[in-house]
């Protein structure tokens, strides 16, 4: 059985695309999110093997996702789309297989082929995935997408990780390393990324300890390790 | 036939003109043709030479310098005129394929979308999966049929309340919507496929960012000689930085109405960012009552 997860923001796509897994007797799902930040939450959870993923979904898309997954976790990603178009044929090479939209089941009968093929290779699928344009934010009822040169700061605590602009401060699902890799973000601390753009100052305290101060005023502790490669970075 | 050499220049753009005195035409087709000098001179639009303008002297009279300016302006007033002629085609072209953006938001993505729900419900309900087969047949019928630049507001609401059906049951609890608009304007004409694109907009910008459930309210009111729709979501998610991209068919809808029924009418945009958006229609009560 291959642990799979379904990401759509279509409810009913979600359940015909389920019922058809189902009746391969191949897949065992893990679980079936409606929006990106679910889908994050649970590919975290779960670490599904393989990503059946909606490409043309309203707030972020399907590739974008992508570039949000922890690689070390990253399942093996069958597109699904209502249409064709230019930009699955730019992913092709790298997804295993791409359906189109009312799947037929002959159809999923070859994927579920693909697939075995590939999980028996053993390898995980690494796919050229752009930056990150947009950081998704949880907010009460609603998705909030933050531009990464909008933000001063992002910090990771206990209970998660926040990104913090002039807008306030909002939780999102992305890990720290996926935002250090995938945006212009730079760590200034085990727990904190911060915006280059947006440093003001760096405060030197009692050695080895300094802080950045923001243009906003926010001030972000620098930390012990990461102090000489934030000066490398600055040219100072 | 071969056409004579000077055309075949000529359709180089040059202008051709022999004298008959330095050197003289010799006729391609007769011999013995009485014709003795010539000016061709091409007539261009946008670069493409569509033709020529050919003057002809027989042999026993001299081409004046009058004629050949002559020709030369001929050739291009009629130049300018094609040209005139064929911006204002361009122009008609334009407003027409703009239009036909306007029909071609039943994209393909809408479409298939569309019908992959309609297989889901089959499998539990096929008395709804056959109303929802319905209501995208009247949908297409209905953008691909209404001609005319006008339509009642009623089958206005009816196309946009076949759409919302769809939409609804493709969004599932994420979208609600209500229409309260007094039967009074129901007679009452405004251009076509005005709402349709309006409510699709303020789904796809709005409502479909949204985690939790999304309200387009769709309203009506009289102001000052003027009837107002509004259609309003609760997202709140225009941006105005973004209208190139996003509002497009806004704009398209704002200079139909403009066009069609003068310049203190059309679109409007008001938001509360994160709370709500609303689009309001303006529309001359007496002018759309006939």
């Amino acid at each position: 059985m291959m642990h799979a997860l379904i990401v759509d923001d279509e409810p009913y796509a979600r359940e015909e695309l389920e019922a058809l897994l189902l009746e391969t007797g191949e897949f065992d799902i893990v679980g079936s999110c409606g929006n990106v930040l679910e889908g994050l939450r649970e590919i975290r959870k779960e670490m599904p093997e393989v990503l059946f993923l909606d490409i043309q979904m309203n707030n972020v898309g399907g590739f974008e996702l992508l570039s949000m997954i922890d690689p070390d976790i990253m399942p093996r990603v069958v597109f699904v789309t209502a249409f064709d178009e230019y930009a699955v044929q730019a992913f092709e090479k790298d997804a295993i297989d791409y359906l189109v939209k009312p799947v037929r089941k002959n159809r999923l009968a070859k994927t579920v082929r693909k697939l075995k093929e590939n999980l028996d290779k053993g390898k995980r699928p690494v796919y050229a995935t752009p930056d990150i344009q947009k950081i998704p934010c949880v907010l009460i009822d609603r998705i909030k997408l933050i531009s990464p040169a909008e933000v001063d700061y992002v910090r990771s605590d206990a209970s998660g990780v926040h990104v913090v602009c002039s807008k306030g401060e909002f939780f999102t699902e992305l890990t720290l390393k996926v935002l250090e890799d995938k945006t212009d973000l730079f760590r200034c601390h085990k727990q904190f990324l911060v915006n280059l753009k947006g440093i003001d100052e760096i405060v030197f305290r009692e050695s080895p300890f300094a802080e950045v101060k923001m243009k906003t005023g926010l001030m972000v502790p620098v930390g012990r390790r990461f102090l000489q490669r934030l000066k490398d970075r600055l040219g100072i | 036939m071969v056409p004579p050499p000077c055309l075949i220049q000529s359709l180089t753009r040059q202008v051709i003109f022999i004298d008959g005195v330095g050197e003289h035409y010799e006729c391609p087709l007769t011999a013995g043709c009485p014709l003795g000098s010539v000016l061709v001179v091409p007539l261009q639009v946008d670069n493409d030479v569509i033709g020529t303008i050919k003057l002809y002297e027989p042999r026993n009279k001299s081409f004046l310098n009058i004629n050949k300016s002559l020709g030369e302006g001929i050739a291009c007033l009629l130049s300018n005129q094609l040209l005139s002629a064929r911006y204002q085609q361009q122009k008609t072209l334009l407003m027409k394929s703009e239009l036909k953006l306007v029909h071609a938001q039943i994209n393909p993505h809408f479409l298939f979308n569309a019908l992959n729900t309609i297989v889901a419900i089959l499998r539990r309900d096929s008395n709804r999966a056959r109303s929802l087969l319905m209501d995208l047949s009247d949908f297409f019928r209905k953008n691909l049929k209404r001609s005319g630049d006008f339509s009642t507001l009623e089958e206005e609401l009816d196309h946009a309340n076949s759409y919302l059906r769809i939409e609804k049951a493709r969004f599932g609890d994420r979208l609600a919507v209500e229409t309260d608009i007094d039967p009074a304007f129901f007679k009452m004409r405004i251009p076509t496929f005005t709402l349709q694109p309006l409510i699709e907009n303020a789904i796809k910008h709005g409502i479909s960012h949204m985690l939790c459930r999304g309200m387009v309210r769709i309203h009506a009111h009289r102001e000052d000689g003027h009837a107002i729709i509004d259609i309003e979501d609760n997202a709140g998610a225009f941006d105005e930085k973004k209208q190139a991209e996003s509002g497009l068919g806004i704009k398209i809808v704002d200079t139909r109405i403009k066009n069609l029924l003068g310049s203190d009418c059309g679109t409007t945009v008001f938001c509360e960012p994160d709370k709500m958006t609303r689009i309001s229609i303006r529309v001359p009560l007496e002018k759309c009552a006939r």
